[in-house]
């Protein structure tokens, strides 16, 4: 029973947001107000998110668990943040210094640690995936692309050869377009699956 | 033409395809593509589960975007396959998500299977939704951590990515753990080609699903997702041909 009014509701919502695309005279405003709901429902399932974290680390801490000390000051950071910003608003300058000051060095130290992951990964590509035609089209596109794109190669203006260094700085994009489509056509068929009821967000069977 | 006249013909077309498919197309059962991505990661939790360590799934930072529609919900769909009874007894899994809608659901998905057919009390260990952290980066740091701070088996990245996703993969690779993904964005496709051997690309990511669990239903969506993209290639051959010779 369950089941089937969740089913129910799904299909008739999905519906209904599908023809509010299409029919918007008549279906804007329950599109709009759907849309509200929904959003209502994310932060929901957001907040919901951040008492998950505080339970994960609360529980290291009363468990004692490997790492209960890093537990600890990650709680008691994210407290600070939160009193904080209730107390001060996200608006206030100092506020906003105080934690960008923080975050935005930490985050960008993550992304020095992606870039030299990547680095060695991607020296190590041929000894992972050995001499496959995928690994060496990978290779081989990802160096020409690069080559192409310093702006050492120059052409003169109106020439076939110009015409050729487009076409290969232009290669890239195509590629993406290409995996673009199919990723469309795969959300196409994941939405069609929810709205058919095939497959339900919360895993009912 | 107007966005009704489309939805008409769109409407007219569905009927039509409904009343063929139902009346004159005999349901027969298709044999879904060879993958040696599903083979492999149930080997790998074997393994993992055999060897008394422990399971991450991380369903990545959105249940929707505008760019990558429906990588979410595909997130989703695969965890449920991945929740079997042998994973729900040991219950060393865990599963995480930077946002809360995310393991919203997969907290849904764990508690009905538990409440399906097991009794809580004898377990000792549950599989646990975690959230690492709000933001992707964040979110990543947390992740870190407990990749290096437990003993993990198997990683497995399911959902909407940056490229930052590599980094955890080379922890798991430190850990001497075995990394499996079906991520949608091309940033984090690309980051993990290089570093990830059972990887699932562009819309083959959305069927991981099927892939995990070749249920009838998941089986006529692969077709569905095949049938549609042999379509949308026909489209765009006779489109680039009658554009070559001037038609269009």
């Amino acid at each position: 029973m369950k089941k089937i009014l969740f089913g129910a509701i799904t299909l008739m919502v999905g519906l209904v947001v599908l023809a509010g695309f299409f029919f918007q005279d008549p279906f804007g405003p329950a599109l709009t107000l759907i849309y509200q709901w929904g959003l209502v429902l994310v932060a929901v399932g957001g907040l919901i998110g951040l008492g998950t974290l505080a339970a994960f680390h609360i529980r290291n801490i009363i468990q004692q668990k490997k790492g209960w000390i890093s537990s600890a000051v990650l709680l008691a950071a994210f407290l600070f943040s939160l009193i904080a910003g209730f107390v001060l608003t996200p608006q206030n300058a100092f506020y906003r210094d105080l934690i960008l000051n923080v975050q935005v060095p930490v985050e960008t130290s993550l992304l020095a640690i992606l870039a030299a992951t990547l680095l060695y990964a991607s020296l190590q590509l041929i000894r992972t995936r050995g001499w496959t035609p995928l690994s060496i089209a990978f290779m081989a596109s990802a160096v020409f692309s690069m080559l192409f794109n310093l702006g050492l190669i120059q052409t003169a203006s109106g020439t076939l050869g110009e015409q050729v260094l487009m076409f290969f700085r232009r290669l890239p994009l195509v590629g993406a377009r290409g995996v673009l489509i199919g990723m469309a056509l795969g959300g196409l068929v994941m939405g069609l699956r929810f709205l058919l009821s095939t497959d339900h967000p919360g895993g009912e069977r | 033409m107007t966005w009704s006249q489309v939805a008409w013909v769109v409407i007219g077309l569905a009927a039509v395809l409904l009343l063929v498919l139902t009346w004159l197309v005999k349901p027969r059962r298709y044999a879904l593509r060879h993958s040696a991505f599903a083979q492999r990661l149930s080997q790998s939790r074997t393994a993992t589960l055999e060897q008394g360590r422990r399971q991450e799934v991380v369903l990545g930072h959105a249940l929707w975007s505008r760019v990558y529609p429906g990588l979410g919900l595909s997130a989703l769909a695969s965890y449920t396959a991945l929740l079997n009874a042998e994973t729900l007894a040991d219950g060393r899994q865990t599963v995480s998500a930077s946002e809360g809608i995310l393991v919203t659901f997969a907290r849904q998905i764990i508690q009905g299977r538990y409440q399906a057919g097991f009794s809580e009390e004898l377990l000792q260990d549950k599989v646990q939704p975690v959230v690492y952290g709000p933001t992707p980066f964040s979110f990543n740091g947390g992740l870190m951590a407990d990749l290096k701070m437990q003993d993990y088996g198997t990683l497995v990245i399911l959902g909407d990515f940056g490229p930052e996703a590599a980094i955890s993969v080379k922890n798991i690779h430190d850990q001497r753990g075995e990394a499996f993904a079906a991520t949608g964005s091309m940033a984090s496709q690309a980051a993990l080609f290089v570093n990830v051997d059972d990887l699932l690309l562009g819309e083959e990511a959305y069927l991981a699903p099927a892939l995990l669990d070749p249920s009838p239903q998941a089986q006529a969506a692969a077709l569905t997702e095949d049938l549609l993209r042999v379509g949308v290639i026909l489209a765009l051959v006779i489109g680039a041909t009658l554009k070559a010779v001037g038609v269009l």
